[in-house]
């Protein structure tokens, strides 16, 4: 396997690990502005996997491009614009 | 509060509405006698608007309304939507593009489309969207549900409610159904915009408001200690939920509509990695079935309702009574057009399954513009069989098809992900699996719920609580991939040649 698709992998796993590690964050403190520890958690995961999951399909598009499989009009334009 | 600039602002916002959904038709200007410009938006939107498309269609009044009072009852347990929506998006990013290629290559609409293509079977992908109607109408139900409790709330008082808001939400069904039918798909895409940012600008303005004033949400979590975390017995119950509603998500023909309209597929794959982003709204709104209980007024008001209907009515009431008069109409337009626009989505799908994957398999002549024009049509009646449904049949019914509609829906997931990426899946085997997932998820329903009404979709496991959509799935994979194994099926060969290299 191509190494960017195994980041792509492991940034997409994560916060779904994050997620699944139920008993570790369900638990009341620390709190956040009264926020128990389970709820402000999940929140702020959001976000990071919003992060995580986009630099993951930036990886995925790029590899696909560099298979040269993908004659899609406007990629080469994408590629010099840096993707 | 609610008083005259309540009102003022309610309607001069949706006048406006529907305004910007009618220019729809001229947005991105394209011949909308045909079937993909109307339905797809002539498979043109870029990251941002698909964001905001799909965005608006997944986060629905339903959402907004129920999530939190199942917060209000239950307690953590409701929190599910959080994972279940930062999950359900990795699943897009990794599927949706995918379906995009095979269907801007084959000309696809629906997903019954590409499993007809790649199956050549013609009962298979009649199945698929037969499921996918069944499950999406109790849905668009649903949004009536939420705009309902709106209205219900907004009309607090006034002699003649159930009649008003009757009137109300036919004259605003109407509306929706001239612009469906005139601007398809673009006007749904402007109109998403507009309603995703009352709905932010609301949810940040409440959060902020009523948590300062109340002095912080520890207050609200003290009037109910058992909800600050989850209790340990509904651990496995958590996670088979918020897995299997991100499973499902994109198995509903609204979503998967939403996702084909995308420009190419990477600017759609990158639109799904940033939608956990717009779920943040949900994470907080959700709260808003705690912080109620820290405001006493509210309280008082929502006792004067009946336990049944008080739920639906957690975050109306919450609004009006920390808001002031003009801010309470601006919200409230955020959710009832919350409801109109993922209403209009669904329908828009739910006629196109309707028109290409089940009339014209029995009418294959259907030429091109009457196509179009018959699932214009259906579309607008799609929105009033929803919305006569919520009118004859008590809302309880639509919630409790609705939580048959997931099941079911999870149900086509072989047929529609799992395809995505293998050649070797036994259609039989695909139509065996449905069968069986189909009828043991019913059936399991019924049994928890004793054969009566329909609450709880958990049932008792080794593991402990679970969903009972991840039992029915289990025994629907094991037939799929067990009989796919022992005896491959095949790609049909028209498929295979055209989609090499994709």
């Amino acid at each position: 396997m191509n190494t960017k698709k195994i980041v792509a992998a492991i940034l997409i796993l994560i916060p779904v690990v994050a997620y699944l590690a139920l008993p570790l964050y369900n638990i009341r403190n620390p709190e956040a502005f009264g926020l128990p520890f389970f709820y402000w958690y999940q929140i702020i995961w959001l976000p990071i996997s919003g992060i995580m999951f986009y630099i993951a399909a930036v990886l995925i598009d790029r590899k696909s491009d560099k298979g040269g499989a993908n004659k899609r009009r406007g990629a080469n334009a994408r590629k010099k614009r840096g993707g | 509060m609610i008083n005259s600039a309540t009102f003022v602002v309610f309607i001069t916002l949706f006048v406006i509405f529907i305004a910007i959904g009618l220019l729809g038709k001229r947005f991105r200007k394209g011949d909308l006698s045909k079937l993909e410009e109307w339905s797809l938006g002539g498979r043109n939107m870029g990251t941002i608007l698909v964001w905001f498309l799909v965005g608006a269609d997944l986060f629905t009044a339903y959402t907004f309304i129920a999530v939190p009072s199942g917060m209000f009852a239950k307690g953590a347990l409701f929190y599910f939507a959080v994972p279940y929506v930062s999950i359900t998006f990795a699943i897009a990013m990794l599927t949706m593009p995918r379906l995009w290629r095979y269907s801007k290559k084959r000309g696809y609409i629906t997903a019954a489309d590409f499993i007809k293509d790649k199956f050549n079977s013609r009962s298979l992908a009649i199945i698929i969207a037969i499921t996918g109607i069944v499950a999406e109408l109790p849905y668009i139900a649903l949004q009536v549900v939420g705009i309902q409790a709106v209205l219900t709330s907004m009309l607090l008082g006034v002699a003649n409610v159930t009649l008003i808001s009757e009137i109300a939400i036919v004259l605003a069904f109407a509306a929706l159904a001239a612009f469906t039918f005139i601007a398809g798909l673009r006007g749904v895409t402007l109109t998403a915009i507009f309603k995703d940012a009352l709905i932010f600008i609301t949810v940040i303005t409440i959060i902020l408001a009523v948590t300062l004033s109340i002095g912080g949400f520890g207050n609200a979590f003290n009037h109910v200690p058992t909800f600050v975390t989850l209790p340990k017995q509904f651990s496995t119950a958590y996670i088979s939920l918020f897995l299997m509603s991100a499973f499902a998500l994109y198995l509903y023909p609204h979503a998967i509509n939403g996702s084909l309209s995308a420009k190419d597929d990477k600017k759609l794959r990158r639109s799904q990695a940033l939608l956990p982003i717009y779920a943040l709204g949900l994470a907080f709104i959700v709260l808003f079935g705690v912080l109620v209980y820290a405001v006493p007024h509210a309280m008082s008001l929502l006792s004067s309702f009946p336990a049944s209907s008080r739920g639906v009515l957690v975050v109306p009431t919450l609004i009006a009574s920390t808001m002031p008069g003009w801010f309470v109409g601006f919200a409230f337009l955020g959710i009832f057009i919350g409801g109109l626009v993922p209403a209009a989505l669904m329908a828009i799908a739910v006629a196109n399954l309707l028109t290409r994957n089940i009339i014209k398999e029995f009418k294959p002549k259907l030429g091109a513009k009457l196509e179009t024009t018959t699932t214009k049509w259906f579309a607008v009646l799609f929105e009033f069989i929803a919305l006569g449904f919520v009118f004859v049949v008590p809302a309880t019914y639509a919630i409790q098809l609705q939580l048959l509609g997931g099941i079911i829906i999870l149900q086509t997931l072989p047929a529609v992900f799992i395809a995505l990426f293998t050649n070797k899946l036994n259609k039989y085997a695909l139509g065996v699996g449905w069968l069986v997932g189909i009828v043991s998820g019913i059936y399991l329903v019924e049994l928890v719920n004793k054969f009566g009404l329909l609450s709880s979709s958990l049932m008792s496991s080794p593991l402990g609580l679970i969903f009972i959509g991840a039992t029915a799935l289990l025994l629907n994979l094991i037939i799929v991939l067990v009989w796919s194994a022992i005896s491959p099926g095949k790609a049909s060969k028209a498929f295979i040649t055209a989609t090499k290299g994709i």
